[in-house]
């Protein structure tokens, strides 16, 4: 994306942090807070609501000090050229590792309740072309795209509201049977999907308005991705209850399935997972973003070359990867470290050496 | 850079994804309802696919044909089905599905699962047992000249809406069926001279069905104890003191009703309260004026009559072991480190169930 042109307005922000954050791993969610947490998973998403509003103020301080700065030249004020790159290098490569799983996600979705016969490049390249496309296009088309694209989102949230009258509330309580500790548990393998959040800090600086409306912004956005995660799993779990949602493994696409609407809109899992293919773009246009300007900032070239190249090594890393739930399990066990540390320490690390070494860049 | 673009956009078109996964409707036998059967160790099952026969200028009629096949499993059977049926035999457009009561009697998992893993199926399916063989309901492919699938549907609709059956489909299944502190219900239906009757609810414990059924009035009562009936139900009561025949039925509508369930600990056990109350309207009463005393009468005879097919109902529960209440599910929520302590499969059959039933007058009708 162009760097010098039109600023993103506050609303294309919002819209922007919101699917750069949501995107496919949304299905899975309740799951995977059902397996440490069972009917008290939903407490689970409020901790994470509060942690990341706490860590939506921790990046407005690290932007405050830095208006016109991204995480990457950040990290190179803060902690010196050299081991400054290393850490851009480390986080770019984690990026492009988080936007290949991201590539697998949605393919293993796709063929597993829509396109089982389709031989997957075909699936990659459903995603990976769109997204070179909306990857090369202006900041300015981006912003409007996301815009647009809360449609799909709002069409979700409308549908699960529908499954109400089947809903039995009674199997979020009791509220305290399982222990605080499996509660955190589940927190911690819930985080992951959160992982985009540091797009936040490549955005900013593009952004037009005052800090305080920025900082409202990023606020909110956080807000509203946290309130949908909290509702799918409140309506999971309410639906299904934990002894069910033990073998679903998609409960949301689960819970669609069983939905009518107005008594003809039937099999909307089918529907809904086919416009999802807009917010996973997104966030995977987002996660290669995030990997693209790290890069750029490492080797101080930009050359839409190495996006490019960056496309064709996604691609090729989805092929030498066997595709099947176990691998995403495994891979989304492997890769918790590394989310939990990008997503809690990156930024508030980067805040406390700016203090700490008095660094700050005013205009 | 825009040649690029537009070459991208372009390149879209290998992926049009859908010459893969493509399902021609008219390649396909659409089953519309399946029936199955115990045969031994086996299954028998019968599906009803409908087709269009053509009826002259331009104009198409559907038509059922019905096939028969066994098998060991669902997916066994389908794969029978492949066999025979013109197309690929396909399960996506499912309305009913109808068990046998002999078939019932083993654990009914094996026979959902295929519904539940399988992405494609439809889990809006409504399921049914039947008196007899389900091969026996579906084999004519016609009720009284209409399509066997439309005639049950609507008629499990129309059940749903008068409280006989309850709601509930293959999804809404699941979470019964893993619930360990709840036991599932199904509808209960009947053939009976070429016409389809809703008898009431079969009863299950531990997924296998009880043999026991709650009929009638009964399996309506039970639903509004659940909380799961629909927008009225209609009771016929006895009034053992009328001299004529004709005067010796009370039947009532209900417009509102709410159920609350409680539980006590008496002396270490405990012991479940269900408060119903009924909002009704008096739908016949052939004894004269309802005047304010009669209706405080009335009111009195029928809070005790309903109460005493509660207690009935809840004793055909105890006495089958199905907890279709959900009382084990309260206890898990209220007292989880006491449920732990049962065996709640085989225990429920000792647990004190007390109800009550209030009922309120708001309506005579359009004579007082």
């Amino acid at each position: 994306m162009q760097v010098k042109e039109k600023p993103l307005s506050l609303a294309q922000f919002f819209f922007t942090i919101i699917h750069g954050i949501i995107g496919v791993m949304i299905f899975s969610l309740p799951y995977i807070g059902n397996i440490y947490a069972k009917n008290n998973s939903w407490i689970s998403v409020i901790i994470l609501l509060i942690g990341f509003q706490l860590m939506s103020i921790v990046i407005i301080a690290l932007h405050k000090r830095f208006p016109e700065k991204n995480l990457f030249e950040i990290a190179e004020i803060v902690m010196g050229k050299t081991i400054g790159r290393v850490f851009n290098l480390i986080l770019s490569i984690y990026y492009l590792v988080m936007a290949v799983y991201a590539c697998l996600y949605f393919a293993f979705l796709t063929m597993e309740w829509i396109l089982p016969l389709t031989p997957k490049p075909v699936i990659y390249l459903m995603l990976l072309i769109p997204a070179y496309y909306i990857a090369t296009a202006k900041l300015e088309a981006f912003g409007r795209f996301n815009c647009i694209a809360i449609i799909v989102t709002i069409g979700l949230i409308f549908s699960l509201c529908f499954a109400i009258p089947e809903m039995e509330f009674s199997f979020l309580l009791p509220v305290g049977e399982v222990p605080l500790s499996n509660i955190v548990k589940a927190s911690i393998h819930i985080g992951p999907v959160y992982a985009g959040i540091n797009c936040i800090l490549i955005y900013l600086p593009k952004v037009n308005g005052t800090m305080k409306a920025k900082g409202k912004a990023v606020f909110y956005s956080l807000f509203t991705i946290s309130f949908i995660y909290l509702l799918a799993t409140l309506a999971c779990v309410a639906f299904l209850g934990t002894s069910a949602m033990d073998i679903v493994i998609m409960p949301v696409l689960y819970l669609l399935k069983s939905v009518t609407i107005l008594g003809f809109f039937e099999r909307l899992d089918l529907i809904l997972i086919s416009a999802w293919l807009i917010p996973s773009l997104i966030s995977f246009v987002i996660y290669v973003h995030l990997a693209f300007t790290g890069l750029t900032q490492v080797i101080q070239k930009k050359n839409n070359l190495i996006l490019f190249a960056l496309f064709i090594i996604i691609y090729i890393s989805c092929h030498a990867t066997q595709l099947s739930i176990y691998t995403l399990h495994r891979g989304r066990d492997i890769m918790l470290p590394f989310n939990s540390v990008s997503m809690f320490a990156v930024t508030p690390l980067l805040l406390i050496l700016a203090v700490i070494r008095k660094k700050k860049f005013s205009r | 850079m825009k040649l690029l673009k537009v070459l991208c956009l372009c390149s879209l078109l290998i992926t049009t994804a859908g010459c893969w996964d493509q399902n021609f409707l008219k390649q396909q036998s659409l089953a519309f309802s399946v029936g199955y059967d115990a045969a031994g160790k086996k299954i028998k099952s019968m599906s009803i696919v409908r087709s269009l026969k053509p009826t002259g200028n331009g104009q198409t009629e559907p038509f059922n044909n019905t096939y028969e096949v066994i098998g060991t499993t669902p997916l066994d059977v389908r794969a029978a089905m492949n066999e025979i049926t013109p197309g690929t035999y396909s399960m996506n457009k499912l309305r009913v599905i109808l068990m046998g009561e002999e078939l019932v009697k083993r654990d009914v998992y094996p026979l959902f699962d295929l519904y539940f893993r399988e992405a494609r199926s439809n889990i809006n399916t409504k399921v049914i047992i039947t008196k007899g063989k389900a091969v026996d309901f579906l084999k004519n492919g016609y009720i009284q000249g209409n399509l066997i699938t439309d005639a049950i549907n609507e008629l499990l609709v129309s059940g749903e809406k008068e409280s006989i059956v309850p709601k509930l489909t293959v999804g809404t299944l699941l979470p019964i069926m893993f619930n360990p502190g709840q036991d599932i219900i199904l509808p209960y239906l009947e053939e009976n001279n070429g016409n389809m009757k809703i008898k009431g609810l079969a009863l299950f414990n531990e997924r296998k069905s009880t043999g026991k059924q709650l009929l009638g009035q009964k399996a309506s009562l039970l639903l509004l104890m659940m909380n799961k009936g629909g927008k009225t139900a209609q009771f016929s009561l006895d009034d053992k003191g009328a001299k004529n025949t004709l005067n010796k039925k009370i039947t009532i509508i209900t417009n509102k009703s709410k159920s609350k369930i409680k539980l006590k600990w008496e002396s270490g056990q405990p012991v479940y309260t269900i408060d119903l109350k009924l909002n009704v309207f008096i739908s016949e009463y052939t004894k004269g004026i309802l005047n304010k005393r009669d209706v405080d009468k009335l009111t009195d005879f029928l809070s005790n009559s309903m109460t005493e097919m509660a207690e009935d109902v809840t004793k055909t529960l105890n006495e089958s072991n199905c907890d279709a209440l959900g009382l084990g599910h309260i206890m898990m929520i209220k007292n989880p480190e006491k449920f732990k302590g049962y065996d709640w499969d085989k225990d429920f059959k000792d647990i004190k169930i007390v109800p009550k039933v209030k009922v309120s007058i708001i309506s005579n009708g359009v004579l007082y």
